[in-house]
């Protein structure tokens, strides 16, 4: 539910600050605008005034009114008439009504008077020298507060007359000729004027006097902010209607969004199900179809993948059944004859799959004749395990018979060649201790070299004849060597796996390696020393995987039975 | 060049009918047992054929683990 909320939201909020930017800019730009209009208008209207004025007066008349005593000239009352009139058809109100308002008692009630009206004071001025005089008055003498008498000096006697005078210049471009104008606001402490001139003839055409009207510019910020309050309305108003229309228009939006959103988490939760119905004939429609088309697929999809998993977890634990059995062919108990005191081995195999083509064995063939072999199937995982158990099986039977090294790899070659269509093969190194004697007769099909370490000496190579490797070709010779094991001695074999175990570089272990960690730990037990091996191989291909089947035997020859025995029991 | 793909490549050519091969491995430094079979199925069919196939260029790692197998007894090599 936040989410929905929250979408909604955003595109409210834009579509009100849009409306806020919009009707903000756009009644900023009209106020200026309407403002400007306004004092163009007022400006005009106020030229006009005084030029009509201007041209009722008669500026010989004016001439002549000098000072306080010609206000009762019939002169003075004709051009004073002629400025009522103008006061009164400005503001639509008689003069004496207006003069009324302007004494009232209440300063703040004058002022709001002032504000409202028009066009509040008409007069006549007049020149001499640099100095400049009013003449006529719209209002009479006894307003004494508005009056302006005949002949007196507009100077610095009030505060209103100092900025009055401050617009002096530009009734001085006026009663130079250089026609009617309105001048520039000027302020007083009942707000901001402005003062419309036009010249007043005589009859010889000369600039007699002139003409002032003022007005209240009060009245034309009033007006703006009139505007700006209706903007604020007009913007609230539609402030109101955008919410609505946003609310609406995000739902209509959103709401599809939202079914998609529905729609993905049933993904996520696996239900794929779910199918959109969006007509909307946009992107959201198009995402839509694009989810059922994914969620289809994603099901058919899923659908194999756990018929797959299941067929691989199948497999997987038929193979750990085949890695137990095929472990569980090798002897594990070590050590396995605790009653022969001759020999002590240790071994392990290691597979680099599930299961492996390598493998170990040994066994006494009678009382004496102890058989031990190493082998390695080419390839790995099932396949090689397939052979290894074949081979494992005839190895074991035909050394059972009693016969000869060489003649056991030559018969269980043959037997392997036989309907051997894989061309797999295998190199085996098959070695009989006579325990009695300490003689060993070995035989070495294609396997690794294995390694002697004659009692306080070094390990090194045991020399063998080079045989081929078992089923790989029929009827092939298979020779054998011997060797006499004296007490102490240790033979070490091996599978590839280790010299061939390879890093994160691609470099091999290598025989070298293998005979100098022997070397190292030669003076550790049978299994402490098939452990180091294994330990260092590890550290050597680190995190690299293990790319073969490892496997090591060592056999410890303790010399014959009598010989372990400090005073034979006979004697 | 894999082992897989050198034995898929030579079914090819016994199936075209090709029957004597030469093998150029003069930049081949490691043989694994799978090449090994691979250079073995061919040998024997070559037998079989009564042709011949030889291998040139032999690096000594690979021509040591030839020896160690036994495969020098078996196969031609220059």
């Amino acid at each position: 539910m936040y989410k929905r909320n929250k979408l909604q939201t955003k595109l409210m909020l834009y579509f009100i600050v849009l409306v806020i930017v919009v009707a903000g800019a756009a009644g900023t730009v009209s106020r200026i605008a309407q403002y400007r209009a306004l004092n163009d208008h007022v400006a005009d209207s106020m030229a006009t005034l005084a030029v009509l004025a201007a041209k009722q007066i008669n500026g010989d008349d004016l001439a002549e009114i000098k000072d306080a005593g010609s206000e009762s000239t019939a002169a003075y009352l004709e051009i004073q008439a002629t400025l009522r009139k103008v006061i009164e058809a400005a503001n639509q109100k008689s003069l004496d009504e207006i003069s009324g308002l302007l004494n009232g008692k209440d300063d703040k009630e004058v002022k709001r008077v002032k504000k409202r009206l028009k066009v509040v004071y008409a007069y006549t001025l007049y020149s001499e020298g640099n100095k400049i005089f009013y003449g006529v008055d719209a209002y009479p003498a006894s307003d004494e507060k508005n009056h302006s008498t005949a002949g007196s000096e507009v100077a610095a006697k009030t505060k209103a007359d100092q900025d009055f005078l401050k617009a002096n210049d530009q009734i001085f471009e006026v009663l130079s000729g250089k026609g009617p104008l309105v001048s520039d606001p000027h302020e007083d402490e009942y707000g901001i004027w402005r003062t419309g001139a036009a010249a007043i003839y005589d009859s010889n055409g000369e600039i007699a006097g002139v003409v002032g009207v003022d007005a209240s510019m009060e009245f034309i910020n009033e007006e703006g902010r009139m505007l700006t309050l209706n903007l604020i309305w007009n913007t609230v108003f539609l402030l109101v209607v955008v919410i609505i229309f946003a609310v609406v228009l995000s739902r209509k939006i959103t709401k599809p969004i939202l079914a998609l959103n529905e729609g993905v988490k049933g993904i996520g939760s696996g239900n794929f199900d779910v199918r959109l119905d969006i007509c909307t004939g946009d992107e959201i429609q198009d995402l839509s179809d694009a989810y059922n088309t994914m969620s289809e697929r994603l099901k058919t999809y899923i659908m194999d993948l756990s018929e797959t998993t299941a067929a691989k977890e199948r497999i997987e634990s038929e193979l750990k059944v085949a890695n137990s059995i095929q472990q569980s062919m090798l002897p594990r108990i070590f050590p396995p004859f605790p009653e022969r005191k001759e020999i002590s081995i240790y071994a392990m195999m290691e597979p680099a799959k599930e299961v492996g083509g390598d493998f170990y064995d040994f066994f006494f063939i009678d009382q004496n004749k102890l058989c031990i072999c190493i082998a390695d199937v080419s390839g790995k995982g099932v396949p090689a395990a397939l052979f290894m158990v074949i081979t494992k099986t005839l190895i074991k039977n035909h050394a059972l018979l009693g016969l000869p090294v060489e003649d056991i790899m030559t018969t269980v070659n043959n037997m392997l060649c036989d309907e051997n269509d894989e061309s797999m093969f295998v190199t085996a190194f098959i070695a009989i201790l006579d325990v009695g004697t300490g003689k060993m007769t070995y035989s070495n099909s294609g396997h690794n070299l294995p390694l002697i370490c004659n009692s306080g000496a070094e390990f090194d190579w045991l020399s063998c004849k080079k045989c081929f490797v078992l089923g790989g070709m029929e009827n092939m010779k298979y020779t054998s060597s011997e060797r006499m094991l004296q007490k102490g001695d240790r033979l070490f074999i091996y599978t590839d796996g280790i010299t061939e175990a390879m890093n994160n570089e691609g470099q091999l272990y290598s025989d070298l390696r293998l005979k100098a960690a022997l070397n190292v730990n030669k003076n550790l037990g049978e299994e402490a020393l098939i452990k180091a091996v294994r330990n260092g191989v590890k550290e050597y291909v680190n995190d690299a995987p293990q790319s073969d089947d490892i496997t090591m035997v060592v056999l410890r020859y303790n010399g014959r039975e009598e010989e372990q025995l400090e005073k034979p029991s006979f004697i | 060049m894999t082992s897989i793909e050198l034995g898929k490549e030579l079914d090819t050519l016994f199936q075209n009918g090709d029957n004597s091969f030469v093998f150029d491995f003069s930049e081949i430094d490691y043989i694994s047992s799978a090449g090994l079979r691979v250079l073995l199925t061919a040998q024997k069919r070559v037998n079989a054929l009564g042709t011949k196939m030889k291998i040139t260029g032999v690096t000594p790692l690979v021509k040591e683990i030839f020896d160690i197998t036994g495969f020098s007894a078996i196969i031609e090599m220059e």
